[in-house]
């Protein structure tokens, strides 16, 4: 028996949202925006990426609220055909997949370069693919309800790391404004967005929402969060490190938790506190890539969702088993948002296009899913 | 294609991708194998235990008829006597130290054989009218009934009642003269306040519904019965407010109470066990307790309570982890020091679950993370034991639990003692030997203290048994493993329902009103509502915000 | 049947095996060298340039607390060689248990060796290791580095205690703020100049006194600085935490100001290639001690004297480090380029190379602001 909805409440299409949004960027945006960039204004960037997620996010609710409970994977055979259809769905679960094997690869790298030296990688992305298998054929209701469980301790967690960064805070690492003009920020504005990648996702969430008119909602605030969480986090670092540092530390953002130190706590060092809570936003995230993808692959074929799962489990594994070391991973980093962009704005948009032109719409029909 | 292929049989990518998807599926295959087991059910003949027949209207086969299934037993008295007004042949059956034999004497035995013939007509004793006129003129007790059903003369007259039966009427009266003893009301032990009502449930089901009776005279106030135990039929009420619990909920929970199968239910422990979602789960799903007032307050927030027949505990459901760090005293004290006990609540039980791991994590795997003064003092405390943290924390955990479990099972006295022994020789003697470390002592006995602090006693055996899972894990992956067990228990409590409701809520935000009510426990004019969670019908408390 | 039993067996077995194999990274606390110091010196042996000291911390056994107090508390191993890793792996030759340098306290450099190797080259393993964090402070020494981390303290360790010293930075302006890893990997890369606080071996303590110029240029050390001029330092960055100034009447009395909290403030100007720094410190504090006995305290023209003098003093301050850094050292190590940047941000990304060079003209004039806020309980009359 189950009491209540068996659909996401708009409380959860939010959290979910966002956390998939925080992921390994946090890691690695900082200094990739610092060499892309090269003066304070990273965080204009940010704020542009933000406003330009927005808008793509608004073309993808309208498409998808066009097309009443239908997900990506089925609307888009309306719109196109069946054939080109297919293909775009079955680009759109090899994207999940991507995302999710680069999230979970680069969260074992982490965890061995600062927790666990000696452990071979495998081993631990062998566990935490467990874990999430076990969470993952549960279905969407537990993964909404623990992403909204874990979602606002990580996000207190992370606001506590930070503000005690202010302690070396310097304002004058973050003048001039805009002091080389707008062409650095401008450089700074690829990387930016390849870092919200996931919100295309909407796409197939939309469509299981309790309340599909609070779309818009979910997509401002899910957005908002990560966004505003991005921005104190590099205003934070570049005031804490300056710029010129960000661009020689690998991981500028334990950097700046290791330039502060408050003797006398039990933990000296917040950054395995801070990696600890990033664990689980990784996680997450990946979580809801592979459900995606599963999904995807049960709509496409005859394959039930829990079967799709254990086979996409295995093919999760084996790509995040390809790059070879930190330089490919990065380089696979860059695909993903290429490939964001262009199932963000480039897929929707056309569909929607061709959408309007054709004057399709679905409504009235209620399925039932989950 | 070369690099793809060499790419694809390396051990580490093959073995993986094998031991990656094949362990989930064995895991499901099992879970799935196992959940089956209960469902299973073997077919069997229907059962009597007590034979059928017919009364007859002679009262002598009757009695042999009673004697041939009761049996021998010396408990069971036949009272053979006259009736005063016909001299016809009575007969009367109870089961001795189950009926008030004073009360058998005064109202039923006095006026039977005193009885004299009414004034009116000379044939009033025809044999229909015997009964109206035993019913209606002799029998000074108030509970009578007439019965024919032959099993439920035998289960009434074991269960208490008293048997009359009279020649010439193939029926006999059922009269309720229950008396045995008892124990008196007290302060239950398990689950003492320092403020609230000093009153436990008893044993007897009927003083418990009475007590929860006294404390309102809402007439949507219902127990309604049932009869679990198929050998023994012992006596089950759900307890319920009409207007307020969900009809959906009730439906369910009658229909479990209806489906469960077993001969004999000794205590609300069973019905717990054979009406809880998931079998496999080590948290409580369903929540028990002696106190009437919790119970009141649950069935007022349109929770269901289950009691049964011999025994205080009552049952609870549905149930949510929150439950498990709630007293009833949170709302009886002010909302402040409340609010803040419960906080402290809540980390304690984080730290009797994760407190000896971080321990292992930190001083096995993490030195780097503990300032190095501490650093330099665990190294030399720990200079000399002979094993390793795990085994060491492993150590000093199962001497705990053995310890606890001792003192719990000794009398009172004996107790005491062996707790004291107990800590003087962990405390004093295991590190005088060198076997543990003395911090290793202090981290096991603050976890001990916090695992003391959960208000309900079911609660605290799954945070202890979970604490030695979490201890294992970080032995293997440190904090990392920590990290994925946290993770993992949150994935199985955001899996795990309770009579359809999330076991987390309301931890997923379900409704911003009952966050008023989880960590903190906000002023009572705040909660106008009651919890949305269970989906009452009536959901406003009070007028006034 | 049969089959299934099978297949629980053979995962009962993976997850066996896989649990008996874990715990590659567990090792008890106990069973390790923590190290705590670092020392640089140079050796006169063409192969193997680098002398390297590693203080390890002895961990006290318990019951023992009290005799270990007398012992020592450290252990000190030099190794010569030609790689810092190197050197680190092979001390575990001579040790039971290996090198964690994860509690590392600080890192003392040999002013030679500074001189003559690149610092970048030096800490380079440091730097990008994943143990070692990015607190350690590091010092300079005229002494050996050895003979530092050697020093003799009743019940510490020196490497603690140099990192130690560093909590004193409110009370005194001759010291600089302690200057970690962290803080110099940047400067190293970039090319930017910076000083280091220099330490020197007393008789049973460790002492702080002066600072060494690291020229940006080729990372290496071109000079030292007094402790006066380290006052002037810290006047010119503004980031001392408070101290005292230390400055005389027209009498030659002693008059001790306390500086309560300080500001300093660069204005650069650029024009025609003309390069003007105008440097504005404000300060409030009290008088804590004066040897003019005869004075009033209360009268606001002795006040107004005072702070006068006190002004002249922390300009000659500021002065005479800054004839030093640029006539001598030819070395920006105040941080006038942040202020520049923030001002000529296109201007900088042009000077940025040569920057030192630009610094070196540049004229500075100097503004003081002193006020003295309270005199002290005492009233004199």
């Amino acid at each position: 028996m189950k009491m209540g909805t068996t659909r996401i409440t708009t409380m959860q299409m939010i959290t979910l949202l966002s956390s998939t949004l925080i992921a390994v960027g946090i890691f690695t945006l900082p200094r990739t925006l610092a060499i892309e960039v090269g003066t304070p204004d990273l965080w204009i960037c940010i704020l542009i990426g933000g406003i330009f997620g927005y808008l793509s996010a608004l073309i993808m609710v309208s498409l998808s609220l066009r097309f009443n409970r239908l997900t990506f994977f089925e609307f888009n055979k309306l719109i196109v055909g069946k054939w080109v259809g297919t293909i775009l769905s079955v680009c759109f679960i090899g994207y999940a997949l991507l995302i999710g094997s680069f999230e979970i690869r680069s969260m074992g790298e982490l965890t061995q370069f600062y927790l666990l030296e000696e452990t071979p990688i495998s081993v631990i992305l062998i566990s935490m693919y467990w874990v999430a298998m076990y969470l993952l054929v549960g279905g969407i209701n537990p993964i909404a309800r623990l992403i909204e469980l874990l979602t606002p301790i990580c996000i207190i967690i992370f606001i506590l790391v930070f503000a005690l960064g202010f302690k070396v805070f310097e304002f004058n690492n973050l003048r001039p404004l805009l002091g080389l003009g707008a062409a650095p920020v401008l450089k700074g504005l690829t990387p930016t967005f390849l870092t919200f990648s996931g919100l295309e996702f909407l796409l197939v969430f939309i469509a299981m929402m309790q309340n599909p008119k609070d779309a818009k909602k979910v997509a401002f605030f899910g957005l908002a969060i990560p966004v505003s969480i991005y921005l104190f986090a590099v205003v934070v670092i570049t005031g804490g490190l300056s710029v010129e540092r960000m661009k020689h530390q690998k991981w500028p953002t334990f950097a700046l938790i290791q330039e502060y130190e408050y003797e006398g706590i039990l933990f000296e060092r917040f950054e395995s506190l801070f990696l600890v809570v990033w664990l689980i936003q990784m996680f997450t995230t990946y979580v809801v890539c592979q459900y995606v993808a599963a999904k995807g692959v049960s709509t496409l074929t005859r394959i039930s969702y829990k079967k799709a799962n254990y086979i996409l489990l295995a093919a999760v594994y084996i790509i995040c088993l390809v790059p070879k070391d930190l330089n490919e991973l990065e380089k696979m980093g860059t695909i993903i948002g290429w490939t964001s962009f262009v199932f963000s704005f480039i897929v929707p948009g056309l569909l929607l296009l061709i959408a309007l032109v054709r004057r399709l719409k679905q409504d009235g029909e209620t399925k039932d899913e989950t | 294609m070369g690099n793809i292929l060499e790419f694809l049989i390396r051990t580490d990518v093959w073995l993986g991708t094998i031991v990656v998807v094949l362990v989930p599926i064995g895991f499901t295959v099992l879970s799935n194998k196992l959940k089956e087991l209960r469902k299973k059910t073997h077919k069997r003949k229907e059962q009597h235990f007590i034979q059928d027949f017919t009364l007859s209207p002679k009262i002598s086969v009757n009695v042999e008829q009673i004697k041939a299934i009761v049996g021998d037993s010396s408990d069971i008295i036949f009272r053979q006597f006259k009736l005063g007004m016909d001299n016809r042949s009575c007969s009367i059956v109870h089961i001795d130290g189950l009926v008030d034999q004073h009360l058998l004497q005064q109202s039923i035995l006095h006026p039977l054989l005193n009885a004299k013939q009414a004034k009116s007509g000379l044939n009033f004793f025809k044999t229909e009218s015997i009964k109206d006129y035993l019913l209606l003129h002799t029998i000074e007790v108030s509970d009578v009934k007439v019965v024919k059903e032959t099993d439920k003369i035998i289960r009434q007259l074991l269960s208490g009642s008293v048997l009359l039966l009279v020649d010439g009427l193939a029926e006999v009266f059922v009269l309720s003269v229950k008396k045995w003893i008892l124990r008196g009301m007290e302060e239950p032990i398990t689950e003492t306040l320092v403020r609230g009502p000093r009153m436990g449930f008893i044993e007897n089901l009927r003083d418990n519904t009475a007590m929860l009776r006294r404390m309102t005279s809402d007439p949507n106030l219902t127990f309604e019965d049932f009869e679990v135990g198929e050998r023994t039929k012992r006596q089950l009420t759900v307890t319920y407010l009409k207007d307020i619990a969900n009809e959906k909920l009730l439906e369910e929970v009658k229909d479990r109470i209806n489906n469960l199968d077993i001969d004999h239910a000794a205590e609300t422990g069973y019905i717990e066990q054979l009406i809880e979602d998931d079998y496999l789960s080590i948290f409580p799903q369903v929540q028990s307790t002696e106190r009437p007032d919790r119970v009141m307050a649950a069935i007022l927030e349109g929770r269901i309570a289950i009691l049964l027949d011999g025994t205080p505990y009552a049952l609870i459901v549905p149930t949510t982890f929150s439950m498990m760090l709630q007293s009833p005293e949170d709302y009886y004290e002010r909302w402040i020091p409340m609010s803040l006990i419960r906080m402290l609540r809540y980390v304690a039980a984080f730290l009797s679950v994760f407190l000896p791991s971080f321990y292992i994590a930190f001083v096995s795997f993490h030195q780097g993370l503990i300032p190095t003064d501490l650093a330099l003092a665990i190294a030399g405390t720990r200079l000399g034991v002979p094993f390793p943290t795990i085994i060491e924390a492993l150590l000093m955990e199962v001497s705990i639990e053995l310890l606890r479990e001792a003192g719990l099972r000794l009398p009172r006295p004996v107790g005491q003692t062996v707790g004291l022994v107990g800590a003087l020789i962990i405390g004093e003697a295991a590190v005088q030997a060198g076997l543990v470390s003395p911090i290793m002592v202090i981290v096991v006995a603050a976890t001990a203290i916090a695992s003391f602090v959960s208000p309900q006693y079911g609660a605290g055996i799954a945070l202890r048994v979970l604490r030695f899972l979490a201890m294992f894990s970080a032995a293997f992956l440190g904090l990392y493993g920590i990290s994925l067990f946290f993770l993992a228990i949150c994935v199985h409590t955001v899996k795990l329902r309770s009579f359809g409701v999330p076991y987390i809520t309301p931890g997923t935000l379900y409704s911003k009103d009952d966050w008023k009510d989880f960590f903190l426990r906000m002023p009572l004019f705040t909660m106008r509502k009651r919890p949305a969670e269970y989906f009452p019908k009536d959901q406003i408390r009070r007028k006034k915000y | 049947m049969a089959k299934q039993k099978m297949k629980r067996n053979i995962f009962a077995c993976l997850i066996v095996l896989l649990f008996l194999s874990g715990c590659w990274d567990s090792s008890d606390i106990e069973d390790m060298s923590f190290v705590i110091g670092f020392g640089f010196d140079s050796s006169e042996n063409e192969e193997t340039p680098i002398k390297h000291t590693t203080q390890i911390a002895v961990t006290k056994k318990k019951g023992e607390q009290a005799g270990a107090q007398q012992g020592k508390m450290y252990q000190d191993i030099t190794v010569e060689g030609n790689s810092l890793h190197d050197i680190l792996r092979s001390i575990s030759l001579q040790l039971p248990y290996p090198v964690y340098t994860d509690h590392l306290a600080s890192i003392v450099i040999n002013q030679e060796t500074a001189a003559r190797y690149d610092l970048s080259i030096l800490l380079d393993q440091i730097l990008r290791d994943n143990v070692t964090r990015l607190s350690p402070v590091v010092v300079l020494s005229k002494q050996q580095a050895s003979d530092v981390l050697g020093t003799n303290i009743e019940g510490e360790i020196p490497s603690s205690y140099i990192g130690n010293i560093f909590d004193n930075k409110t009370s005194t302006m001759k010291m600089l703020p302690p200057v970690r890893v962290g803080d110099i990997a940047a400067n190293l890369s970039s090319h930017v100049s910076f000083v280091l606080p220099n330490v020197t071996k007393e008789k049973n303590t460790i002492l702080v006194n002066g600072a060494g110029v690291i020229r940006g240029k080729d990372n290496k050390l071109v000079g030292y600085l007094t402790d006066d001029e380290v006052q002037g330092i810290n006047w010119l960055t503004g980031k001392g935490m408070g101290g005292l100034l230390n400055f005389k009447d027209e009498k030659d009395n002693t008059i001790i100001y306390e500086v309560q909290h300080y500001k300093t403030k660069v204005e650069p100007l650029y024009k025609d290639g003309r390069l003007t720094f105008h440097v504005k410190v404000t300060s409030q504090g009290w008088i804590s001690e004066d040897w003019s006995q005869s004075s009033n305290n209360l009268s606001e023209r002795y006040i107004q004297k005072l702070e006068h003098l006190a002004e002249k003093k922390v300009v000659k301050l500021m002065e005479g480090t800054m004839k030093k850094l640029q006539n001598e050292y030819q070395s920006d190590v105040i941080e006038f380029h942040d202020s520049f940047r923030i001002s000529y941000p296109r201007d900088y990304q042009e000077m940025k190379k040569d920057w030192d060079k630009y610094f070196a003209d540049a004229d500075v004039t100097y503004d003081a602001k002193i006020k003295i806020i309270n005199t002290g309980d005492m009233v004199k009359d």
